[in-house]
């Protein structure tokens, strides 16, 4: 039971969720398959533990290294180590020794430099299982520091054990490798202190580490727009989480809306086979055409703070609406919504760069309502505005370099032709309200010609007007 | 217990036999994920072909409901038998009993899933594209595949007893399934097939020889079609009616006009084909290297 249940622990510490049950599967499977074909024990573990095709990446590189380690261990008998010390630095030497090259450029790189001369400098003190105080603080400390060198050597965002399925599919194979051999080097390490370290282990301190905004979100969502951080971190994540949620909702309301009121003349024929008992009630079935909605977001300095979340409630919200475009605009317009058909958030945030390459005019960052506004009907040459379209603008309605015509903004005369040719043209405004029509903000011109202005205060506000009944009911 | 799916048309792999086995020897219930066109459903159908059992479908679509899996009452037999007891002579013990009567089992319209659970005899369930359902039936569905039974309130509690029974889900990911459903199951990932395996595919289903030189044109072709960022990728099935058009076209090679004509066939998107319009020549070559 001991090799899969440590298997299985290597697993989770990559934030695989493996149950109990889907444990004792395994067992199951491999005293029925024995471990002597090892591809075919691959094949039943798999099977077994494994519920999304995202995490075989990482299935298999660790059966590997895992069934390679422990038919390696059986081989070389180690004499029992004395103190924490010399394991540590015999596993540090048996990686850089091995072929796995990617440790050990790991473990001799920059960043790990300093962490394993400290892992030299106990030597001398190493007090082993009773070393005294000192040398655990320092194994302590070493930890930390290999802790934050490898999340500086992986440019990871969050800690290995806190990524979602579509970025654990993402993740490198070498870093995998990597990962695991580092994490059986700390296990080996809390073999021989656990008795000091029992209460905390290595592997918890090490790799469950997590921002602290990720326990936050509930507040992170309800706090206030202005205050909020620009650092997505793995929150973009869990605000797709909860968009899937409010997806499913609304698709269920959707379904129950098709049914209209009870249809006399249909019952009434039906139920003739019953003598005329009313048994079976027949409704009448609502055509309800999927809403078109062109978003335009205002990227430009005084918004872009909230742009990013706000593409990232886009693509979630595509799970809902089919019929979905997205722009971007500061003093010109992108379409960009190509990024919403990639299978990860991270790529279409990248897709997203992509396509602001070619803007209709160059960049001059400040915004523009009038030149984007403008651009706007250009890129819709093809597929005009209709009745069915609703619009809705995320922005400040800070129109800094946009020209006048007598007493209003030209751009006021777009939002109108937007107003005139859909069904209505939203705008979600982050901005305090008492800022509103200040300065170069021409909120009360956009409402002039018939756009209706709404004040978003939290992520909470925007995920709920999004997915909610405001726009297409 | 040695399974020959190949026997049945069906090309397999080593992962879907160990997983077939693993599901008969440790009765749990296996959850197929892959793109669509990839043989998933096909799976179920050549295992129940292949071991000699019936097979029981179950084919999900949004709204389904535990009535259209489980079963019935029969109401208007119900409202027949109640008519017939009031033409006999009024006895109160009558009425009491007919009301039990009525909801028995024999007024009970048994539905795929009830049929399957009950059955003494082997046989294969499948759950076909479990994902087009809702959530509200993959809850229900939780009951079934853990503790394999059902829970009628009018009838009580059937148990599965039968255990050669094999139950397939099959889903194209349209939707996630939840983590419990998951725990419940075997799982398996069935993606497009590799080159050699998907040679074989053609082979049995067009009578072309392993080393006919049509044969290996279209599957180089679609493998390479598969690798390109297409709306839809082209499944087997369609790969196969490919090949069977250009053998009914007497075609023995590829040639641009040829691949122009018949790629409708494979690509069902007019992007898709808009995609490749300018790749015609790279495809011809690749397929001929």
């Amino acid at each position: 039971m001991s090799v899969i249940l440590n298997f299985v622990e290597s697993l989770r510490f990559f934030g695989l969720p493996i149950s109990p049950s889907e444990t004792i599967t395994a067992q199951q499977a491999y005293e029925y398959l024995g471990a002597v074909n090892k591809k075919t024990l691959r094949i039943g573990l798999k099977t077994a533990i494994l519920k999304r095709h995202e995490d075989f990446n990482i299935f298999d590189t660790c059966f590997d290294q895992f069934f390679e380690t422990k038919s390696s261990k059986l081989k070389e008998k180690d004499k029992p180590l004395s103190t924490e010390s010399e394991l540590f630095l015999k596993s540090v030497n048996r990686s850089v020794n091995s072929n796995d090259a990617g440790v050990a450029e790991f473990l001799v790189n920059d960043q790990m430099n300093e962490a394993v001369q400290s892992a030299m400098m106990i030597t001398p003190t190493g007090g082993g299982t009773t070393g005294g105080q000192s040398s655990n603080q320092e194994l302590r400390d070493l930890q930390q520091r290999l802790s934050r060198a490898l999340y500086r050597a992986f440019n990871l965002e969050v800690p290995i054990r806190g990524l979602t399925p579509a970025q654990r599919m993402e993740l490198n194979p070498e870093i995998v490798r990597i990962g695991f051999n580092l994490y059986q080097l700390f296990n080996e390490i809390e073999q021989s202190t656990r008795t000091e370290t029992q209460n905390d282990t290595v592997q918890e301190r090490i790799f469950s580490e997590k921002p602290e905004d990720l326990y936050q979100l509930d507040q992170f969502l309800t706090q206030d727009l202005t205050t909020v951080s620009a650092t997505m971190g793995n929150i973009k994540e869990h605000l797709l989480e909860i968009g899937k949620i409010l997806a499913s909702r609304e698709r269920r309301r959707r379904r129950q809306a098709k049914y209209g009121k009870l249809d006399f003349r249909r019952t009434i024929r039906k139920n003739l086979k019953n003598n005329g008992i009313m048994l079976e009630l027949v409704q009448r079935h609502k055509r309800i055409e999927d809403p078109e909605i062109i978003i335009l977001n205002d990227v430009s300095g005084s918004t872009r703070w909230v742009a990013d979340w706000f593409f990232v409630i886009c693509y979630t919200a595509q799970q809902v609406y089919k019929k979905i475009r997205v722009f971007e605009f500061d003093n010109t317009m992108v379409e960009v919504s190509s990024a919403l058909n990639r299978k990860t958030i991270d790529r279409a945030m990248k897709e997203r760069s992509i396509c602001w390459e070619k803007p209709l005019r160059r960049r001059r960052i400040h915004s523009d309502y009038q030149d984007s506004f403008e651009d706007f009907f250009s890129l819709l040459k093809h597929r005009p505005l209709n009745k069915r379209t609703s619009i809705l603008i995320l922005g400040d309605c800070r129109d800094f370099e946009g020209m006048w015509r007598h007493d209003h903004p030209i751009s006021s005369e777009y939002v109108q032709k937007m107003v005139n040719n859909t069904k209505g043209v939203f705008i979600l405004n982050p901005e305090s309200k008492n800022l509103w029509d200040a300065g170069d903000s021409v909120v009360k011109y956009f409402t002039y010609v018939g756009a209706q202005v709404f004040h978003v205060a939290t992520l909470r506000d925007l995920l709920d007007f999004v997915f909610q009944l405001k726009i297409h009911t | 217990m040695d399974i020959d799916l190949s026997s049945h048309s069906y090309i397999s792999t080593p992962e879907i036999d160990i997983t077939i086995k693993l599901a008969l020897k440790l009765n749990r219930p296996i959850l197929i994920e892959g793109p669509a066109g990839t043989g998933k459903t096909s799976i179920a159908i050549s295992l129940a072909e292949a071991l000699n059992w019936s097979l029981y479908r179950i084919q999900c679509y949004e709204g389904i409901t535990v009535e259209s899996v489980i079963g019935e009452f029969d109401y208007r037999r119900q409202l027949l038998h109640i008519e017939l007891e009031r033409q006999k002579p009024h006895n109160p013990m009558n009425a009491e009993m007919d009301l039990e009567n009525i909801f028995s089992r024999d007024f009970f319209i048994e539905r795929p899933l009830f049929l399957s659970f009950i059955s003494n005899q082997p046989n294969v369930l499948l759950i076909d594209e479990i994902d087009k359902s809702d959530e509200e039936f993959e809850a229900f569905l939780l009951e079934a595949l853990g503790e394999r039974q059902i829970s009628i309130p009018e009838l009580g509690t059937f148990k599965a007893d039968n255990h050669d029974q094999v139950v397939i889900l099959t889903s194209n990911s349209s939707r996630d399934l939840s983590e419990p459903l998951r725990r419940r199951c075997l799982y398996l990932y069935v993606d497009f097939p590799s080159l050699e395996r998907e040679k074989e595919i053609l082979s049995i289903h067009t009578d072309l020889p392993l080393d006919s030189p049509l044969l290996t044109s279209v599957t180089k072709i679609v493998q390479h079609l598969r690798s390109l960022d297409l709306r839809k990728a082209p499944s087997i099935a369609e790969t196969i009616d490919w090949a069977n058009s250009l053998i009914h076209l007497s075609k023995t090679q590829i040639d641009q006009q040829v691949l122009k004509t018949t790629l409708p066939v494979l690509l069902k998107y007019q992007e898709d084909l808009l995609l490749i319009k300018n790749k015609h020549s790279e495809l011809i070559r690749l397929s001929n290297m």
